[in-house]
């Protein structure tokens, strides 16, 4: 039975991941109509930048602020570090591309996660870097006759608390409601009074802070980051993002979730080798029989 | 002399093709404006280069005497200009309630606090049906509904002048009457200056006070709604045969 | 959907830039380019054919020519499906791996030659291809792209993951043969011209295959399915089509690589190089074949020039790619589109002495349309056709007639359910009940486009041309399904494929004539203003042959003037034996035309007759006309 209950602790950990990365990939695709195939590298980004701040400084850190103090300072840095980065990705990729079309953008994405992926590997190197043990929590708890360690539940709660508050803003804010129509029609919303510059702005700056953060917390959970991990994040979590429906928040949770338990399941009881095939699989089933995802909306097409 | 907005000589040009070539038109306070032209004469370019989609080659529009040329155009909903686009545009996924709050996303925060809830009435008086729908999607609205809600959302934010592309587009002739109702309604008690662009000629001259003819990017006619109607030349060109026998 | 809504706006820009650049250049202008193209091709072949012949060419750069070689390949499989067909194909990796092991497996396990496994690995792939795409090729824009972002990905990792020991693991296969044509093939220089040789072969079906009907097919499809559906194009038939095509000379491409490698692993079929492939079709240009190989130099060439930089190289390959789709978004040689004389040129080469220009020799065209039923017999009749979404009754157990040789007219207020109706008739929804007989046969629930064959030729509301093809390539949608030429024929150009090609072309040119559009035919339809697009999309109907002509607000978007025109051309469409079926607004068009009235509201008929007696209808005039204003 333990095992069952571990598994699934794990699969929420890992789904918690995923479903932040998918927020800002829902985000993304929702204002930009884009894949933004860098995202998975921004991820990648975030842990390294982390194992810097933690572990690269020789636990100054974590000395100064103490161990959940350096954690929470670190955040904060990635937080920002990568929000920056985002933004810049938007500048230098993305807007100058926008007016030539999808199918550029798409190219332009795919040459930016080159781009940062090869950067990691430069600056980083190629070999897997370890979050010294030093700076990570490693107390555990029995929670109900479940055994777990507090960094899962920080992780957790972070997580939850992260998405809560972007389900807040983008659905019952009049800023959320301006997010949604530049969404739906930017130059209608430019019309209104929407200034979409700033809603691009947003979106770039959170979608990659958020994400920044899971790489954080996934560095700590996993302690071994590799440059080009962010790539099979990132592609994960844009099958959560499908799975839960593209451009819908909850959904994008709910499929993280979702994803994560059933892939740990997968590890768990069937195969470890096998269980990306299956997630793929799950991902191509949830596009024939259900297109617009758990939660999306069907949306009639208009002839 | 028309004061509210002035355009003066613009030049608009997309890639190679030069969609305005030195138009001059002028809308007063207490005015509708009517635009007509063919298809591709340049109508929606005009509307769009005043609302600042399009920024033109050269020419300056002037809206109160200042220049509008340089202010991006999300700024324009707050200074007292409001379109309403050709096809209605309405936010399909967003409620009617919504639609009508992002209308008046332009006004500066404190005055939008304290008038939105009075906004709303206003818009909801006007078109009573809109009440009624104010918690559902705008998409599932019909299109003579659609085009109710895309006037609220410009009225919301107490524009002067309101630019109206195509209002009867696609719609059933019991609603283009409603409509136009509405839009000289609009114009008579809330003090709105009004530029419209119309393919249904008759119409428009109808509730205009003046009115200009574009013919491949420039004005070629200007004057007076009865003037223009009973202009021959106006008369072939866009008023086909039935705009004597006057029943349609 | 709006993806595919906002990708085919942008589509059309790009087309729009281009012919704006081709207008600023004019006619002479193309010409020069299209000649220049020609010289380029000279050069090209000679280049590639002396290239190892070079005293500095050491067998180093010619294996680089040889891999030039494989990703031109590989460019060229990809453009039919992303170019050709614009659907995003990120996975295309997973076929040349089904290629590449058939190859390897079947040569190391059971010997069989390299050669017999050349095509039998070219059918493995294609075979994979249709088995894995069938199931999902409905999908639009992104949603496809994500799954064959999951299909390479589960090729990659069932190889890694050795299933029944077949595919070695993560190691791979080694110990595959070499290739044997008379002499066995080992050296670079023999697997450069082996490779280069397959390519002329390829580009040479290519070509044909673009300047046919399935060619074409493949482009309405991009430029607009539904569309192209409504028009009677078998998009599901032809998408398939581009994907089998496309994987199975991507399985030759595998093939040729395991032979020359001698060995094959998982880490040569990354997401990594997919998305290199995508690159490559991009930077050439989306559907030019010129582009492509030219995008496949770059992606080659560039880690060999910039190899000092070591680590940093793919960094400024992404920086690369980035700069690329700023400066030149059509990408590096766009694809340039035949005009009507050299589509017909190409097609009566053998007697150039001739030189039939297009128009001039009429060819016998199929019998404009056989009036099969007398004036007044029922064309169309609906029965009890019900349909609803979501529990919104949008047509509500509808019966009515549509006589032939009369000009039907359906009004009713917004959200009456006219536009739904014509989507039902046309085959876009299925009736949840009822009939719907066509000509005495039961049309209720067929696809579009076989209803479209039956002789039901539709506009839209929302005008759907294709706004980068030429308006006679628009039209020539209008006759495809009148064409029967399929691969073979339209590869080896055989004499009914010509002929068919030659009629087609002539029947589309005179339906251009008839809307008054003749003097447009080399033009993109992107560039024609709006009115002229309504009477573009008549044309297209008109090429088709219907009995039925099914028009979505014909007068939308029309002054007074042209609206007496349109009314002008639809009398003389009824008087040559067409019958009409319209949806209008503007009383004054259906009050010239209209033989018949229908009024519909809320799903329901509420009143049928003369236009004249719906004036009076009260019913009619509460629900839809008004009383008449002032």
């Amino acid at each position: 039975m333990t095992i069952l209950q571990e598994q699934i602790i794990n699969g929420l950990t890992i789904g918690s991941f995923y479903a932040l990365v998918a927020l800002g990939y829902s985000m993304v695709y929702g204002v930009m109509k884009l894949i933004n195939f860098a995202h998975g590298d921004l991820f990648s980004l975030g842990a390294f930048l982390g194992y810097t701040v933690l572990t690269g400084t020789s636990g100054v850190v974590t000395r100064m602020f103490g161990l959940w103090g350096g954690i929470a300072c670190t955040a904060l840095v990635v937080g920002l570090s990568v929000a920056i980065a985002g933004i810049l990705m938007e500048r230098i990729a993305y807007r100058p591309v926008y007016p030539s079309g999808r199918l550029s953008l798409v190219v332009s994405a795919l040459g930016m996660s080159i781009f940062i992926q090869n950067a990691i590997m430069a600056i980083w190197g190629a070999r897997p870097q370890a979050f010294a043990a030093a700076v990570v929590p490693s107390t555990r708890l029995t929670v109900l006759g479940i055994p777990v360690t507090v960094l899962q539940i920080i992780i957790l709660a972070v997580s939850f608390l992260l998405m809560a508050a972007i389900w807040f803003i983008v659905e019952k804010t009049a800023f959320g409601a301006s997010i949604r129509a530049a969404a739906l029609d930017r130059e209608t919303a430019t019309l209104v009074g929407i200034d979409v510059r700033k809603v691009i702005f947003f979106v770039f700056a959170l979608g990659p802070g958020l994400g920044g953060i899971a790489g954080l917390m996934n560095g700590l959970y996993y302690r071994s980051i590799t440059f080009n991990m962010g790539w099979n994040y990132g592609l994960k979590a844009f099958t959560a993002t499908i799975l839960g429906g593209i451009g819908n928040i909850p959904g994008a949770m709910l499929g993280g979730l979702l994803l994560g338990i059933f892939e740990s399941l997968l590890a768990g009881y069937v195969s470890g080798a096998w269980k990306d095939v299956f997630v793929f699989l799950i991902l191509i089933l949830t596009l024939i029989f259900r297109p617009t995802g758990i939660l999306g909306e069907k949306t009639a097409e208009k002839v | 002399m028309p004061d509210l907005l002035e355009v003066k000589n613009i030049v608009l040009d997309y890639g190679a093709v030069r969609a305005l070539d030195d138009v001059s038109i002028g809308v007063g306070e207490d005015e509708i404006v009517a635009v007509l032209g063919a298809n591709g004469a340049g109508k929606t370019s005009l509307l769009r280069a005043v609302s600042g989609l399009h920024r033109p080659t050269s020419g300056t529009i002037l809206f109160k005497n200042q220049p509008l040329t340089d202010i991006p155009a999300f700024e324009l909903a707050g200074r007292g200009v409001a379109y309403v686009p050709e096809g209605r545009r309405v936010f399909g996924t967003l409620s009617v309630k919504e639609n009508l709050m992002l209308g008046m996303y332009g006004v500066r925060r404190a005055r939008q606090a304290r008038q939105l809830a009075a906004q709303e009435e206003r818009v909801y008086s006007l078109f009573p049906i809109l009440k009624e729908r104010r918690n559902q999607l705008a998409g599932t609205l019909s299109g003579g509904e659609q085009q109710m809600l895309a006037i609220g959302r410009a009225l919301v934010s107490s524009p002067e002048l309101l630019l109206l592309d195509e209002p009867s587009l696609g719609l059933a002739p019991i609603i283009v009457n409603e409509i136009f109702a509405m839009i000289q309604k609009i114009h008579r008690e809330e003090k709105v200056a009004i530029l419209i662009v119309e393919q249904n000629a008759r119409k428009a001259l109808k509730i205009a006070s003046r009115g200009y003819i574009l013919e491949l990017g420039k004005v070629v006619l200007e004057g007076s709604a009865s003037d223009l109607s009973t202009n021959p030349k106006v008369r072939a060109a866009y008023l086909g045969s039935a705009a004597g026998s006057d029943a349609p | 959907m709006d993806i595919t809504k906002s990708l085919l706006d942008r589509i059309a820009k790009a087309g729009q830039d281009h012919e704006h650049k081709r207008e600023a250049g004019n006619d002479a202008g193309t010409l020069r380019r299209a000649r220049n193209r020609k010289r380029l091709l000279v050069v090209a072949i000679v280049a590639i054919a002396i290239a190892p012949f070079f005293p500095f060419v050491d067998d180093y750069w010619i294996d680089i020519g040889f891999y030039f070689g494989i990703y031109t390949l590989l460019g060229l499989s990809l453009n039919i499906v992303l170019g050709e067909v614009g659907l995003f194909d990120l996975g295309h990796m997973g076929f040349y791996a089904i290629g590449a092991y058939t190859t390897a497996i079947l040569n190391t396990a059971l010997h069989i030659p390299i050669m017999v496994l050349l095509p039998i690995s070219a059918v493995a792939a294609g075979l994979f291809a249709w088995i894995v795409t069938a199931p999902v090729i409905h999908l639009k824009g992104d949603y496809l792209c994500i799954v064959t972002i999951g299909i390479g990905e589960i090729v990659r990792l069932t190889m890694i993951n050795n299933p029944f020991g077949l595919t070695g693991g993560p190691n791979g296969i080694n110990g595959i043969d070499s290739p044997m044509i008379f002499v066995p093939i080992i050296s670079s220089r023999q697997f450069y011209y082996f490779v280069w040789a397959l390519i002329a072969i390829v580009i040479f079906g290519l070509v044909r295959l673009q300047r046919s009907r399935i060619g074409r097919a493949w482009n309405y499809i991009r430029e607009d399915e539904t569309a192209a559906e409504a028009l009677g194009v078998d998009v599901r038939h032809y998408k398939l089509a581009a994907f089998v095509l496309g994987a199975a000379i991507a399985g030759l491409a595998g093939n040729i690589y395991a032979s020359k490698q001698m060995s094959i692993s998982p880490e040569s079929f990354t997401f990594m190089e997919s998305s290199l492939l995508f690159c490559i079709v991009l930077l050439g240009g989306l559907g030019s074949i010129p582009g492509t190989v030219l995008g496949a130099l770059a992606i080659t060439i560039f880690p060999e020039i910039f190899r000092a930089l070591a680590q940093y190289r793919l960094m400024f390959f992404g920086l690369a790619l980035l700069i690329m789709m700023v400066f030149k978004p059509a990408g590096l040689m766009p694809r340039l589109r035949e005009s009507g004389e050299e589509l017909r040129s190409t097609l009566s080469k053998r007697r150039r002495g001739k030189k039939a220009t297009l128009g001039d020799e009429r060819h016998e065209v199929p019998q404009e349309h056989q009036a099969p039923s007398l004036l007044g017999d029922a064309l169309l009749e609906l029965k009890n056709v019900r349909l609803s979404f979501g529990g919104v009754t949008a047509v509500a157990g509808f019966d009515a007639t549509v006589e032939a040789g009369k000009i039907t007219a359906l009004i009713g207020p917004n959200g009456a359910g006219k536009t739904t109706l014509f989507n039902l008739i046309t085959g876009i929804y299925k009736p949840e009940t009822g009939t719907i007989l066509f000509k005495g046969k039961n049309i209720a629930g067929l696809p579009p486009h076989v209803i479209a064959a039956q002789g039901i030729a539709r506009t839209f509301q929302n005008i759907r041309i294709f706004p980068s093809l030429t308006c006679l390539e628009n039209v020539l949608c209008g006759q495809h399904c009148r064409g029967r030429a399929e691969f073979t024929g339209s590869l080896f150009h055989v004499p009914s494929q010509c002929e068919e090609e030659k009629t087609m072309l002539d029947f589309s040119l005179r339906c251009l004539e008839r809307v008054g559009l003749g003097d447009s035919m080399d033009n993109l339809a992107a560039s024609l203003p709006y009115g002229k697009r309504r009477s573009l999309e008549i044309a297209r109907a008109l090429a088709l042959c219907p009995d039925l002509l099914v028009l979505d607000e014909p007068s939308s978007g029309l002054n007074d003037v042209e609206t007496e025109e349109l009314a002008g051309l639809l009398l003389s469409l009824l008087h040559e034996g067409l019958s009409i079926l319209l949806i209008e607004h503007d009383m004054h068009l259906v009050d010239m035309v209209s033989d018949h009235v229908i009024v519909m509201q809320s799903g329901r008929i509420i009143a049928e007759g003369t236009m004249r007696d719906m004036r009076k209808n009260p019913l009619v005039i509460e629900a839809y006309l008004g009383t008449e204003e002032d």
